[in-house]
Formats: C-alpha cells, sequence, structure tokens
C-alpha cells in the first residue's frame, strides 16, 4: 500500500484575495478540492512524490504547479485574470480552438460581465457585448424575446436572425416578440457564449450560418471539484414615466369633441345650438383630469428568480446539476411569466478511450398574456383611445363594465379584459442528447450524438360573457380559442476530429462529420362558442366548434462537413471549412448546396522581429472569405399546394379544391459571400487589447416573396432573386485601467454598418411592403438603399388660409385647415402612394456598447451602457393617436391643431373638419430620431469578509448585490422605445413603433451562495 | 434513402402533382371556380353595382371611419387606384379566371364520359365568362389570361387587351358553354345551382344587349324564354332559401347557412349599424358594427316605387322599431333578410340572372329594335308588373320609343333592385353621368359631411381606375381619371 499525504495551500486572485470557487487537482488522479472563502484548501490521500497541480478558475488564466508530496511548505498560487487571454479555449462551430489560433471573427461573451442580470433569457444578456451583434429590445412581454441581428440584414425574405446552437443543437427557431425560444435555455446555466461573425466560421453551419451564429455550452461538472451554488434575486418592474403616452385629460377631451362639433358647424358657415352638443361634452370642467386608463393598466410588478446547481466530479464521472425558478409578473396587470427549468449534464468515462454523456434539460413555462401588440384595437392600444371621461369604477368601487361615450369607439374596461379574458400558454420544451466518443489512437477521435429538441406547447384563452369587445358591449356569448402544437426535432451527428502537432512546426487539428436532422410539427385549433355558462370553460361545456385548423409540416435537413486548422511555427495559421446541406425544403432542382470557406491568420507577434517591441504583447492579423446560406422559408414552398375551396349545390357542401400556390423546382437557399478582415492588437501585457474587423458580405439569390400581378391568379411568390450588400467596421477595445487594490475594466464595442439592396427582381421593381391603417405601403426597398425605408406623404404643414388652400395642390378631400401634403409627383392632385417619398429609415449608422467593471475589496460594480445612433422611428401608433374623427381620445398634440387662419395651430396638426383618411395615413410627421443611449444595467455586489463564513464552516462565498436594468433612456423620441418594433413585422418591415408592451425598468437584490 | 429523407410531402394541403388527374378531381377544381364568385358577391359586386349608382348609399357612421376610404369613396365618386377595394374587385376575378384556367388546361387530359367533359368545360367557361363581363365592365379591356399559370415566370400578363378583344372571349366562351351544359332539368337534385345551359344563354344575351347587338341579344333571349323557365307568383318568394333555384331562377350564387365558410351575411352587412339585433333577429349579436349600414336605400330610389307595388315592401323597410317600439326612420336592405341560420350566418342566395330580367331585356330589345305599339314588349313588361300587383302600362301611356326605354328602365330598377343591375342599366344606356351628377346633388344637401369634390362624375368616372398595385408590378396602362 502506497504511502500517501496532504496537499495544502492557498489560491489568491491578482488582489490577493481569495479565489473563491477556484479549483485544484493532482493532474492524472481524481484527487482534487476546491478553494474556500479564505482561499485555502487541502487535498487529502495523495501519494508520496512528486506531482503537477491544475489550478483553474472561471475567468483566469489556468495554472499548472509542480509539487511533491510531503510538502515543505504550503502552496501559494496567484493567478491572474485573463481578460483577453490567448491560452483561453474558444467554443467555435464543433469543437474547440486557442484564442491564438482563431482566424474567424467571432467573440466570447465574457460569463463574469453578464452575471446578476435580471433577465429571462440569454439573447438579453449579449445586449451590448459584442460590435456587431445588435439586441433590441422590441418588446417588455413578459416571456417574449427581443430581435437579434448580427453585422446587418443580409436577407429580405427569409429573416435575419441568427442561428442559436446550444450545446451543439443548432435550434430551429429563433426569437420573436411574444414567445422567446431561447426560454428553453436558463441562462444562469451558460459556461461559454461565441458569436461567429464572419464566413470563416460560420460556413461549418452551411445552409444556416448566413446571419451569424451564436454557440453556447452549458455549465459541466469538473473533475475533484464539488461546488454547491445558490442564485437567487427579488425585486421589482416598473413602466418609466418617459415616453408614456401623453393623451388628453377628462376635461380638455369633453372640450374637443365640443370644438370638433362647433367647427364643423362653422365650416359650413352655422352655429351650433346646445342641442346639437351632446350633454357628455357640455361641461368639459366636471371631468378634471378624467380617466388615464394607461396607467391604470400598468403598474409596479414584483420579479424573483432561484437557481440551484451542483456541480460535481471525479476523473471518471462528473455531473452538473440545476434547477431553477423565474417568476415575473408582467408591469401589465394580470400578465406574467413562470418558469422552471431542470438541466442535468453527466458525463463518464469508459477505460481510457471512451467517454460517454447524457444532457437533459426540460423546461416548463406558463406564460400569461393578452392581445397586446396585435392591432388599435387590443388591450393596450384601447388604454389610450378609451373615453378618460369613463371612470374606471362606480362610486361602490365596482368597475366600470364598458367605455363608451357619444359617437366614440367604445370598448370593455381594459382591466376586465385583463383579469377575465386572458390567455395561457403552457410550454415543455428541452433539448436532451446522449454522445459517445471514442479515442481511436492519441488525438484522433470519432464521436457520436443523438440528441432531440422537443416542444409542446398549449394556448387556450377564454372569453366570458360579462367582458364585451371593441363595439361590442357585454353581455357576449362565451367563447373559446385553444391550440396546441409540438415540435419534435431530432438531430443525428457523427464526427471524427484529429489534433496532432508534427514535429515543432506543424500542427493540425480537423474535424469531419455528417449529421441529419429532422422536425416535424403538428397543430391544431379549436375555436368553440355557445358555452352555457362561464363557469366550465373547458371545450366540452360549448355546443358549437365555428372554426377550427390543424397543420402538420415536416423538414429534414443531411449535411456533410469538414474543417482543418493548419498552424505553422504558431506563426501562420490557415483555416479550410466546407459544409454541404441537402434540405427538403428547396426544390427537387437545387436541392444540395455547398459552403466553402477559407481563412489565414499570421501571428505577428510569434516573430523574431517583434522581440524589440515589448510593449506589445498580441498583435494578429486575420482574413476570411467564405460562402454561407439562409434556409429560412416555409416548408413546401417550391411545389404547388392544393387547397380545400368547397362551394355549394342542391343545398349540400359540394367538396371543392384549388390550387394555392405556384411551383418553384428551382428555389433554393440565398448565399452570402463574405470577406472579413481583423486585427488583434494588445499592449501591455493584455491590459489593453483591441480588436476591429472590416466585412463585406453580399447576399445572393436573395428569398424573396415576390409581388406578382395578380392576374395572374396569384398575388406572390417566393423566388430566389437579388442581392443585398452589408458591409461595416467592428471595433472593441478591453483596457484594464486600473489593476491593484483598486481594479476598474472597461469594455467597448461599436459597430458600423452599411446595409445597401443592390438588386431585385428581373426588373429591379421596387417592393412595397407594410401596410397603414389606409392600407397604403409603408416601407418601400430599393435598388441603392437600404432595406425597407419608409415612405408617406410629405407634411407641408396645413392649408393655413384660404389663398395658401387655392393655390396649393389638394386631395380629393381637402379642406381648409386640412392638412398639406406635398405634391411628389407633380401632377396637382395629391394622391396616395403616387405623392409618397421616403421619409426615413430604421438603420443605425451604429451601435455601441460600454461595460465598466470595478472592484474594491468585496465591492464590486458593474455599469453598462448601450447605445444606437442615426437610425428612425416611424411612429404608426399616430394612426390612432392623432386621430382626428373625434371617435378615440388622442395625444395632446392635437390642442395645437388649425382652428382658423387666425388660430394655425402648431402648422402641423390639421382642423378636424376634413381629409381625415389621408391624415391618418403614413407621413413624415411620424417619423422621429430613433437614437439612444440607455444605462442598461447597473449592479453593485459585496462579498462578505471570509472571516465571517469560516466561521460557518460549510459557506465558501457570500455575495450581495443590487442591480437595475434599463435604468435610464437619453432619447429624443417622443414615444418610450426607440427599439420598438410592431410584432410579426419582417426584414421589410423595420422600426415601426404600433405600441408595444412597455419595456420595464427592474431593480433586483439578490444574493449568490456557493457551499 | 437519402432521396426518400429529402422528398417530404405536405400532409394538411395536397401537392399538384398528385392534382388534376381523376374526374373527381376535375369536378373539385369546378366547385373550387366558384368559391372567388361568392367572395365577390359578399362585397364587390353590391359596392360596385349598387352603391355607385343612385339605389344606394350608406348608413355615415360616425364612430368606425373605416371603411371611409374603402366603400364610402366609391358611392361619392372620389375612389383612387389605390383603393384596396379596386383591387379586391380585380383579384377576386382573376382568381376565379386562373380557377377556369386550370380546369380547361387539364380536364382534356381525364378521362371520363363525355357529358362529363362537357358539363365541366361548360361550367368552366360560364364562370370565366361571367368574371371578364364584370372585370370589362369596370375596368375596359383587361388582361386577357386564358392558359393556366404555372410558374412565378409567367405571373405577368400580356398588357391590357382591346375591348372588343374581351367581349370576343366572352361570346366564344358563353357560346361554347350554352352548347355544352346540361339543361337545368337534366341536373340532379344535388347538382342545383351549377352553370346551365340556359344560365349560359341568358349571360350571352345580356352580353350582346350590352353590346347593343340586338338581333343576337334576341336569339338568346328567345332560346331561354323556350327552356321552361317562368315567374313565380309570389315576388318576395323569388330569393326565399326555402325556395333556391327555383323556376325564374337562372343561375344564382350558392350559400350554405350550415357551413360557416359557404353561410352568406348579407342580412348583417344590409341593416342599419344602429339596429342592434332589432333587424338580424340574432339574439346572440346584439351590436353591429361597421361591417353594417351599407347598401342603404336612396330616397330617390323608394320614391320610384310606384303606389301599390308588391316589391317595395319585399324589398326594403323604411326604418326599424328600436327597443322600446320607437320607429326609427333608418331604410334598409330586406331582400334578402329571411332569418338567421346560426348568429352570423345566413342562407340566402344571391340572384345573378332569372326569368323577370329576361322578360325585360327582351321587351327592351324589341323596343330598340322598333317601337310597336301594345306590341309583345308590351306584353312582356306587363308580365312582370301584373306580379308586382300593378297596372299594366298602356300604349296610351307609353305612346314613344323613348317611352318605353324609360318604362324599362324604371320597371328594371325596381325590378331587379338591389341585385346589383342598377349601375350597368344606367352606363350602357347611357344615362349614368347625368343621372348620377343629379344625385350628387341631392347627396350633398343631405350629407354635409361630403367634400365639394365628391359626385363630380365624368365619363372617365364610368371606368375603375387600374389598382396601383396591378400597375406597378405588370405592363399596364391606366384608365383615363
Amino acid at each position: 500500500m502506497a504511502q500517501t499525504g496532504p496537499l495544502a495551500g492557498k489560491v489568491l486572485d491578482p488582489k490577493g484575495g481569495p479565489a473563491i470557487g477556484a479549483t485544484v487537482v493532482v493532474k492524472g488522479t481524481t484527487l482534487g478540492a476546491s478553494v474556500g472563502v479564505d482561499g485555502s484548501f487541502t487535498v487529502v490521500n495523495v501519494p508520496i512524490g512528486p506531482h503537477t497541480l491544475v489550478i483553474s478558475s472561471v475567468g483566469y488564466t489556468g495554472q499548472e504547479v509542480a509539487v511533491t508530496v510531503p510538502q515543505a511548505q504550503p502552496l501559494r498560487v496567484t493567478l491572474a485574470e485573463n481578460a483577453t487571454s490567448l491560452n483561453d479555449v474558444v467554443v467555435v462551430g464543433y469543437g474547440t480552438q486557442k484564442r491564438e489560433d482563431v482566424t474567424g471573427a467571432l467573440a466570447t461573451v465574457n460569463p463574469k460581465a453578464l452575471q446578476d442580470l435580471p433577465v429571462a433569457t440569454v439573447d438579453q444578456r449579449l445586449t451590448g457585448q459584442v460590435a456587431g451583434v445588435q439586441v433590441s429590445n422590441t418588446t417588455g412581454t413578459p416571456g417574449g424575446g427581443p430581435t437579434i441581428k448580427i453585422r446587418g440584414s443580409g436577407s429580405i425574405g427569409a429573416g435575419d436572425q441568427p442561428l442559436f446552437v446550444i450545446d451543439g443543437f443548432p435550434i430551429a427557431s429563433s426569437a420573436n416578440q411574444t414567445e422567446n425560444p431561447l426560454n428553453l435555455l436558463n441562462p444562469d446555466d451558460i459556461e461559454t457564449l461565441t458569436v461567429l461573425k464572419d464566413a470563416s466560421s460560420t460556413a461549418i453551419y452551411g445552409s444556416r450560418g448566413a446571419n451569424g451564429v451564436v454557440v453556447i455550452t452549458t455549465k459541466h461538472g469538473r473533475a475533484g471539484v464539488t461546488n454547491l451554488d445558490v442564485n437567487a434575486y427579488t425585486g421589482i418592474q416598473q413602466v418609466p414615466q418617459k415616453g408614456r403616452p401623453n393623451m388628453l385629460n377628462g376635461q380638455e377631451f369633453a372640450q374637443f369633441r365640443q370644438d370638433i362639433i362647433t367647427d364643423a358647424f362653422k365650416a359650413r358657415g352655422a352655429t351650433p345650438t346646445a342641442a346639437d352638443i351632446p350633454v357628455e361634452f357640455q361641461n368639459p370642467a366636471q371631468y378634471g383630469a378624467g380617466t388615464n386608463w394607461y396607467d391604470e393598466i400598468v403598474h409596479v410588478a414584483p420579479q424573483r428568480s432561484v437557481n440551484v446547481s451542483l456541480t460535481k466530479g471525479t476523473e471518471d464521472l462528473r455531473a452538473s446539476l440545476s434547477l431553477g425558478y423565474l417568476d415575473q409578473e408582467g408591469t401589465v396587470r394580470y400578465t406574467d411569466y413562470k418558469r422552471y427549468t431542470a438541466r442535468l449534464n453527466v458525463e463518464g468515462k469508459v477505460g481510457s478511450k471512451v467517454r460517454l454523456g447524457l444532457n437533459l434539460a426540460p423546461t416548463y413555462g406558463i406564460q400569461k398574456g393578452n392581445d397586446y401588440e396585435t392591432g388599435f384595437t387590443d388591450v393596450l392600444s384601447r388604454s389610450l383611445w378609451l373615453s378618460p371621461l369613463v371612470p374606471v369604477t362606480d362610486a361602490s368601487g365596482v368597475r366600470t363594465p364598458y367605455v363608451t361615450s357619444p359617437g366614440m369607439y367604445s370598448g370593455p374596461n381594459p382591466l376586465n379584459s385583463l383579469e377575465y379574458s386572458y390567455g395561457t400558454t403552457r410550454r415543455l420544451q428541452g433539448i436532451g442528447g446522449a454522445f459517445a466518443e471514442y479515442t481511436i489512437v492519441p488525438g484522433l477521435r470519432a464521436r457520436y450524438n443523438l440528441s432531440i429538441n422537443y416542444n409542446n406547447s398549449n394556448n387556450f384563452s377564454f372569453n366570458p360573457s360579462f367582458v364585451g369587445g371593441v363595439n361590442s358591449p357585454p353581455p357576449t356569448i362565451p367563447n373559446s380559442n385553444s391550440s396546441n402544437d409540438q415540435r419534435f426535432n431530432w438531430l443525428s451527428e457523427a464526427l471524427l476530429s484529429y489534433d496532432k502537432k508534427l514535429g515543432d512546426n506543424h500542427t493540425i487539428s480537423a474535424v469531419a462529420g455528417y449529421s441529419a436532422q429532422k422536425e416535424q410539427y403538428r397543430y391544431q385549433y379549436l375555436n368553440a362558442t355557445n358555452y352555457a355558462s362561464d363557469d366550465v370553460q373547458t371545450i366540452n361545456a360549448a355546443s358549437l366548434i365555428p372554426n377550427y385548423n390543424a397543420d402538420v409540416q415536416e423538414w429534414s435537413l443531411i449535411s456533410y462537413l469538414a474543417r482543418v486548422n493548419y498552424a505553422f511555427k504558431d506563426r501562420f495559421l490557415l483555416t479550410g471549412t466546407i459544409r454541404s446541406d441537402g434540405s427538403s425544403r428547396f426544390g427537387a432542382n437545387k436541392r444540395y448546396g455547398t459552403f466553402p470557406s477559407v481563412a489565414a491568420g499570421w501571428n505577428i507577434i510569434n516573430e523574431g522581429f517583434m522581440q524589440g517591441f515589448k510593449s506589445i504583447s498580441n498583435l494578429k492579423v486575420r482574413a476570411s472569405y467564405g460562402q454561407t446560406g439562409n434556409y429560412n422559408i416555409g416548408n413546401y414552398t417550391t411545389i404547388a399546394n392544393v387547397d380545400a375551396s368547397s362551394a355549394a349545390f342542391g343545398g349540400q357542401l359540394a367538396p371543392g379544391r384549388a390550387l394555392s400556390s405556384l411551383a418553384n423546382p428551382n428555389l433554393t437557399w440565398e448565399k452570402s459571400n463574405q470577406i472579413d478582415a481583423g486585427l488583434d492588437i494588445s499592449f501591455w501585457e493584455n491590459r489593453l487589447a483591441f480588436t476591429a474587423d472590416v466585412y463585406r458580405r453580399i447576399t445572393n439569390g436573395i428569398l424573396l416573396n415576390n409581388q406578382l400581378p395578380t392576374s395572374s391568379g396569384y398575388s406572390n411568390a417566393i423566388i430566389n432573386s437579388g442581392k443585398v450588400l452589408n458591409r461595416g467596421l467592428e471595433l472593441a477595445l478591453n483596457t484594464r485601467n486600473l489593476a491593484g487594490a483598486f481594479t476598474w475594466n472597461t469594455s467597448l464595442n461599436i459597430a458600423f454598418n452599411h446595409n445597401e439592396v443592390l438588386a431585385l427582381n428581373d426588373d429591379n421593381a421596387p417592393i412595397y411592403s407594410g401596410r397603414s391603417g389606409e392600407g397604403s405601403p409603408q416601407h418601400l426597398t430599393q435598388v441603392g438603399h437600404p432595406i425597407g425605408e419608409f415612405i408617406g406623404y410629405v407634411v407641408d404643414g396645413v392649408y393655413a388660409t384660404q389663398a395658401d388652400f387655392d393655390n396649393s395642390p389638394k386631395h380629393v378631400t381637402s379642406v381648409l385647415g386640412s392638412i398639406k401634403y406635398r405634391d411628389v409627383d407633380g401632377n396637382g392632385v395629391i394622391e396616395a402612394t403616387k405623392d409618397f417619398a421616403v421619409i426615413g429609415h430604421a438603420q443605425p449608422n451604429y451601435t455601441w456598447g460600454v461595460t465598466n467593471q470595478f472592484s474594491f475589496k468585496g465591492l464590486d460594480l458593474n455599469v453598462i451602457f448601450v447605445g444606437s445612433q442615426g437610425g428612425q422611428v416611424l411612429k404608426t401608433a399616430n394612426q390612432y393617436l392623432l386621430n382626428i374623427d373625434g371617435i378615440f381620445n388622442v395625444d395632446r398634440k392635437v390642442l395645437e391643431r388649425w382652428r382658423s387662419p387666425e388660430q394655425p395651430g402648431n402648422g402641423h396638426i390639421p382642423t378636424t373638419n376634413g381629409a381625415r383618411v389621408i391624415f391618418r395615413d403614413t407621413n413624415s410627421d411620424w417619423v422621429e430620431s430613433g437614437t439612444f443611449a440607455r444605462l442598461q444595467n447597473v449592479t453593485l455586489g459585496y462579498h462578505l469578509p471570509a472571516a465571517l463564513l469560516t466561521r460557518t464552516g460549510f459557506i465558501k462565498g457570500v455575495r450581495l448585490y443590487a442591480s437595475g436594468q434599463n435604468l435610464f433612456l437619453f432619447s429624443n423620441y417622443s414615444g418610450a422605445n426607440p427599439e420598438a418594433n410592431r410584432n410579426g413585422s419582417s426584414v421589410l418591415t423595420p422600426g415601426e413603433d404600433f405600441l408595444n408592451y412597455p419595456l420595464a425598468r427592474t431593480i433586483v437584490f439578490g444574493t449568490n451562495l456557493s457551499f | 434513402c437519402k432521396k426518400d429523407f429529402l422528398d417530404l410531402s405536405p400532409q394538411a394541403t395536397s401537392s399538384a402533382a398528385n392534382f388534376f388527374q381523376t374526374p373527381s378531381q376535375i369536378e373539385q377544381a369546378v366547385n373550387g371556380a366558384y368559391v372567388p364568385l361568392r367572395d365577390l358577391t359578399n362585397l364587390e359586386y353590391w359596392v360596385y353595382g349598387e352603391m355607385r349608382s343612385d339605389n344606394t348609399s350608406f348608413q355615415y357612421n360616425n364612430t368606425d371611419r373605416g371603411q371611409e376610404s374603402q366603400r364610402e369613396f366609391v358611392d361619392e365618386f372620389l375612389v383612387s387606384a389605390n383603393s384596396e377595394s379596386v383591387l379586391s374587385y380585380w383579384q377576386g376575378s382573376y382568381r376565379g379566371i386562373s380557377r377556369c384556367n386550370d380546369v380547361l388546361g387539364h380536364v382534356d387530359a381525364v378521362a371520363m364520359t363525355a357529358d362529363k367533359k362537357n358539363q365541366y368545360i361548360g361550367e368552366a367557361k360560364f364562370l370565366r365568362a361571367w368574371y371578364y363581363y364584370n372585370l370589362v365592365r369596370q375596368y375596359g379591356g383587361v388582361p386577357l389570361r386564358l392558359e393556366s399559370v404555372g410558374s412565378p415566370a409567367e405571373a405577368k400578363s400580356p398588357g391590357r387587351a382591346t375591348l372588343d378583344a374581351v367581349y370576343t372571349q366572352i361570346v366564344a366562351d358563353l357560346t361554347d358553354a350554352a352548347a355544352k351544359l346540361p339543361t337545368k332539368a337534366a341536373y340532379a337534385a344535388a347538382d342545383a345551382g351549377r352553370a346551365t345551359k340556359g344560365a349560359a344563354t341568358a349571360l350571352l344575351a345580356s352580353v350582346y344587349l350590352t353590346r347593343k347587338d340586338y338581333p343576337n341579344a334576341l336569339t338568346q333571349l328567345r332560346a331561354v324564354r323556350s327552356a321552361g323557365y317562368s315567374l313565380l307568383s309570389s315576388y318576395r318568394s323569388v330569393f326565399d332559401p326555402a325556395n333556391k333555384n327555383n323556376a325564374e331562377s337562372i343561375f344564382e350564387v350558392q350559400y350554405l347557412g350550415s357551413q360557416p365558410a359557404i353561410s352568406s351575411y348579407f342580412t348583417y352587412t344590409f341593416a342599419p349599424y344602429t339596429s342592434g339585433n332589432l333587424v338580424t333577429g340574432d339574439a346572440a349579436t346584439r351590436n353591429l358594427n361597421g361591417a353594417s349600414g351599407w347598401n342603404i336605400p336612396t330616397p330617390e330610389l323608394i320614391n320610384a316605387y310606384e303606389t301599390g307595388d308588391l316589391r317595395k315592401d319585399a324589398s326594403l323597410q323604411l326604418g326599424y322599431k328600436d327597443a322600446t317600439g320607437t320607429f326609427v326612420a333608418q331604410p334598409y336592405v330586406s331582400k334578402y333578410n329571411f332569418g338567421i341560420v346560426a348568429p352570423g350566418r345566413t342562407d340566402t342566395d344571391f340572384p345573378v340572372l332569372r326569368y323577370a330580367d329576361v322578360l325585360l331585356m327582351q321587351a327592351e330589345v324589341l323596343n330598340e329594335q322598333g317601337y310597336a305599339a301594345g306590341g309583345e314588349a308590351f306584353d312582356l313588361l306587363n308580365q312582370v308588373r301584373r306580379r308586382a300587383g300593378l297596372p299594366d302600362k298602356t300604349a296610351a301611356a307609353v305612346s314613344s320609343q323613348a317611352a318605353f326605354r324609360d318604362a324599362v328602365l324604371q320597371e328594371r330598377r325596381v325590378e331587379l333592385a338591389f341585385e346589383n343591375q342598377r349601375w350597368y342599366d344606367l352606363v350602357r344606356t347611357g344615362r349614368a353621368v347625368s343621372v348620377l351628377n343629379a344625385q350628387g346633388v341631392l347627396e350633398k344637401a343631405r350629407k354635409t359631411f361630403l367634400p365639394a369634390s365628391a359626385y363630380q362624375v365624368t365619363t372617365n368616372n364610368l371606368l375603375l381606375p387600374i389598382p396601383q398595385y396591378e400597375l406597378t408590378l405588370d405592363n399596364l396602362e391606366q384608365n383615363p381619371l
């Protein structure tokens, strides 16, 4: 029996404090320990003799230290921070790379910088962190998602969201506003997050790589380490005052309604009598402030989250287990989102050559929502235009069931709609998989994965009899909508990887693989009505199913992929990647596509001549070129579909069918060619690290939903046509401004992107898209311009005087004092579309983010600012906010309207007397600057002193923190959210604010406990 | 295996590759070609056939102005090429034409009995002719599309055809349809409502009449007269869903109240929006919205009925009683109001061609060929009047060709009121401009909100603008505006 002894010591961080959470493993054994609150560790039963200790900790450079048992004296190791350590291993597609060897444009997000953001999903943690990744917080819907773009919009018809790959699984769908598929991942489970931007790094994802790729890995156990962590926070969210809609109060509204009538009489030379004014509007003063419905429906909402994770490992078996709970009540009353997550990652060795692993990560979410972000009658919009003259409750505190004043659009009390007429989505989803890896010879490994991604979601909403609808007072017939959809997606993947150093000069690492992926989607929908009562809401209690639907869809993808990295003397780096994808989504004639890329890098720092430049600690230049694809069109779009279209004869149903789409067997993916050149340079031992990338991406054969002359019998078809350019510059700067007892690190990134359409369909006909309330197009995509510019009338004021009216071009409905639009086509008449001009665009000139981290003794402070410069917002909510029909409550701007030549108002708001239709159509007054800077996050944390914790014996670390999210917005935009975008908007219709669910300001208090 | 893995066919729809192959699939395709007709009848046909004429207008809805630029502007002659309803009329008609072309392009290759093949070809050609007839009368010469479109590359049209070319095609289609279609009697009961030989013949007569080709019109009308159609004794029962495809009906658009997607809802559309459920009788729908209050009879039409005309009460009401029993003087069309099948659903069909129309067309044709005091034309006119409970028109009272022309037009106005005929009658008789300018003066006096530019009717207004959407995408020339 071999003799053993203990190994003990202390691991310190660069400031001399304890490196809590660091792990110590005796190399080649299963022996290890984690570092306690005072930085000390003891490994027992270590065999007598020399050993190598491996010390590692997230955020620090790992170290290997030679030791001997028995020890002469306790070990003392100080770790170095590795903000941009070159020895870092970076997770890339289908493998990892040393940062030093990276040739592509990719960025990793430092997990330490991201902790404690009180957000539900990982995409929100990306905000402002990576140059060229634009995360727009479009909505505050609990459980909803932001929109993400990497390096601009390269596509027109096939979406511009990046591909998310979680533990090797490419997720089929990406974020959307009301449901975020990334809810399947608890952000606290993330270990690494890499954004792949250039073609060299994304080409390995072939037909899905064109919009960039976000590669995420989750936490795994480590040998010799046992960690139990509890992260919990609780806090509040509220809707900031800035940007809340500014509507007429009760008195002003009653006066407004009175004035409309007076003005109408005046315009035809008459004077109204008292009888002409509805009694409700005769005495405006009685109302005072009236009811502000919007303020009634929003409230301060709690949010809380608890995550517990346990990692434990030996050399042969490592496991990581986590449980999470999130409860986010919405700032709009009676809305909320709850999520339960669990994750188990287990990995074990069988003998020395076989590794097996399993991961399971089910997530269950319950989202309670309403019909917000759907149209001007939705509950949020309605809370703006409902009559402010109606009180929320009667004198006895009973809610007014139905809100209306004479001659107005009417609707249910929005509080009733929210409390009783909501929809609940229950979603069980997750990723699970297993792998086996066999080391054939050292350096050559074969691996097989089988994974699934499943999603079962059930949505149910019930409209009870006593709520009612817009222009439909209660009682109504109770009815319900239920839908169920199931997605089952499996991935089977075989990979062979090879890593070898040949002599001193040549290093090769290669991976080759085959994968097959298939998804099946099933959907059912039932609309049930004629419920006997409001009590029993399940469909069995309904007596009629007037509407129903079902769908089944499948897609499949077969891929062959390979990548070779070659390094010569650690100076010259070469990467070649190729992937061939075959997809069921594309036409029989164009089913397979091949996506190659090459990249080269030169680690100049390793050249002999750099010896003289001591201040330069890293210098590398990179260049890459490659082709990637976008396969995001619907399934079965290449074939002509035949849909049911039945008639009736002889008083009976006569089944009928008709073609509903055109065949296009030549339809295939769009191809992006991207060239990228990059520079990485660091000074003074990485205290200042700078990265710059320039890129130029041209997307060809764009998947375009082409409008067709309807005389063909069809109005649109998806074709491959057109070309879009995105070119840009990305700069990232990381500095360690102060080191020592007080540390201060800054990372700053800024990205400029230029988006331009180079070609469209055969004749380059511009694409009109979007639809205003009056049916006019709202966006225009044309050659030589960015995608989806805003179009509309150009406001030239109002017809202020009779002479002005007589001498100016007019619309058929124009009257004295009505809105004066520019006669763009010069034909003397104002007409929709013909007199539309480009009035703005959503694309920013640049977006930026700055993160500052400070720490002093046990205190840490993290401050994130993000911003965007030069984009514009089209505030389409104005179609009802500035509606002068008198049927809605309106924005206070209407007080500044034209009343007479003597009272011309501010020159932008017309009389209420005429041309109201064209005034509620898109016009240049709706375009506002979308430039903003937002204080995205401030987190202040405090580590309890080790001395305090040692006494407990089992607590290794306690950190208390306070964190605020979306704390302040610097913007001239009149709305609340310059990043808002209308739900369901496409690449062709960006930048439209139709009143989204408000973004909350969130303040939480939390703790990180480690045991 | 690999090929199969990627070769996925839809399960929730069929693929065209497996369609148009069997007689039953051809029949389904023919049935599908009737569907756009049903959709157009629901909205566009009455908006452009009645509201634009002097027969009907709309109830001003101050709480819902959403249809102002769509429907109200049509009534007021302010409609522009951007109007969605101008596009949807065009699009719906061509959707029907495309479905007819799909049938005609595939039917020959499918083995079936000659009778069935003739029937399907006849139905498709009848429908295609009907869609083109409406297009040509509303937009003038339109693109002639006679082939099935198979790919996005074939989507553009050859451009606008001449008016004559479109009419030549309509006549050719109807002539062939009349030769191939079964008679009404030859169809099985379950096929009642399909296009018949009589329908094709009557429509052909209408086309010839519009073209002022009186000899050919007369030949076709005489053929319909001998095909076994007759007037029902009760005017109102002609429209009663209990009486679908009756002896007077030559062609009507078929609805089915039991099927939500196939039911009609004219009762709702034409009811005053202020009437709640008092007009519709639908206990579940107590509130009507902006979808109601349309096709409201004008005072001029109401006054056009002679005293004692039984058709007046059968066609319209002068108002309704509110919940307290007080009469609300808000006229509305009641011709299609026969109760509901379920909330939001009625079973009422919509007449397109009926025997009374044929009688009046023939009376008109005979008079155009030469006035004959007390001749056959008088008899035809009086058949229609007698059923309405009105005295005969005598040669003494109607003593000239011009007077008879007026008498027939007046009779058509009330007999065929709300059947989407009035606009076309005014246009083809050359009266539209004068009648509608005069109507505009009256409307403006009643509706103070109308802008000065409303009802400025010129011959340019007799055709709709070509939809701007279509102009942008295709090589078409706009009508003079």
